[in-house]
């Protein structure tokens, strides 16, 4: 049925191109803004990601690989996006995801963690974990998305995950010092 | 996945899935706009739309090839027909001297003067 639309989407069917936009709309923005920490940035990363996708879906061959060029056009929007704006996104990053829209329902605690430690990283190493863990892809569909071998995407996964931990433990540590009886 | 994968797996595939956002609605149609001005801009393309859309830097740049070319073709033309127009109404002083026949100049042949000064190659 999928295949049917993306067949249909790729020779120009106007109606088949919203329905896809429909079902991976949210996706790619959620994605986009856990990459960025912009809505607006992200915004315009989806923007040019489904405009793209759009324009170039004709040359598309193979409609099994449709998920994963969208994540290639997503990530490489995002980054062009990132690099494009080179903005602090320490000081937008509360502002974004504490806006409503966000889950507050977590502890304040994991959240507040979680987010330092994604501050820490660069947006290539936030990309590499937001397909990993929130588009759940595998290794080779990564390696797929960013159009590079099996291997350099399993190091940079590696590597990202590595930032992350480290981030994440010191973070432990130091609030594990301010609870510290003085 | 080894065991320290899981650990961040445990901590980050929720909190991601909760805080992610879902697209505004006016980014949607945003998108559906945008796709449709391009749309209709792409099947009406023949090559006198694709003239109107150009810039006005590459309309002033292509006025300005064009008319130093006309302006170069025509001074060329111009000075052709300036020099046979001037040829014709010259009188040809080659008749007027008695010289030439039409077909052409005579042939002169090298009088003995001429001959004698000449040099004489020796082996």
């Amino acid at each position: 049925m999928r295949h049917r639309v993306i067949e249909e989407a790729r020779g120009g069917d106007r109606r088949a191109f919203e329905r896809l936009v429909g079902e991976v709309v949210d996706r790619l923005y959620g994605a986009a803004v856990l990459i960025l920490h912009d809505r607006t940035a992200a915004e315009d990363a989806v923007q040019e990601a489904l405009i793209r996708m759009w324009r170039d879906m004709p040359k598309l061959r193979d409609p099994e690989r449709f998920d994963a060029w969208l994540h290639q056009l997503l990530v490489r929007a995002c980054l062009h996006t990132a690099k494009r704006n080179r903005r602090p996104t320490v000081a937008i990053g509360d502002r974004v995801l504490t806006d409503d829209g966000f889950n507050l329902e977590a502890s304040v605690a994991q959240r507040d963690a979680v987010l330092r430690g994604l501050r820490h990283l660069s947006a290539n190493e936030r990309s590499v974990l937001v397909m990993r863990y929130y588009l759940d892809l595998s290794v080779p569909q990564m390696a797929d998305a960013l159009d590079v071998p099996v291997g350099t995407a399993k190091s940079r996964l590696h590597h990202a995950q590595r930032a992350m931990r480290a981030a994440l433990d010191a973070d432990g540590r130091a609030i594990a010092i301010e609870g510290e009886p003085a | 996945m080894t065991e320290r994968d899981d650990d961040l797996d445990i901590v980050l595939r929720p909190w991601m899935h909760q805080h992610a956002p879902d697209a505004p609605s006016d980014l949607v149609l945003r998108i559906y706009g945008e796709i449709e001005t391009m749309s209709e801009r792409a099947p009406t393309r023949s090559w006198l739309s694709r003239f109107a859309a150009w810039p006005v830097g590459a309309w002033a740049a292509t006025i300005a090839v064009v008319a130093i070319l006309a302006v170069a073709g025509g001074l060329f033309l111009t000075n052709i027909v300036r020099r046979s127009y001037s040829r014709r109404r010259r009188p040809d002083r080659r008749l007027e001297l008695g010289g030439w026949p039409a077909g052409g100049q005579p042939l002169q042949l090298p009088s003995a003067s001429d001959r004698a000064d000449r040099p004489v190659l020796r082996r």
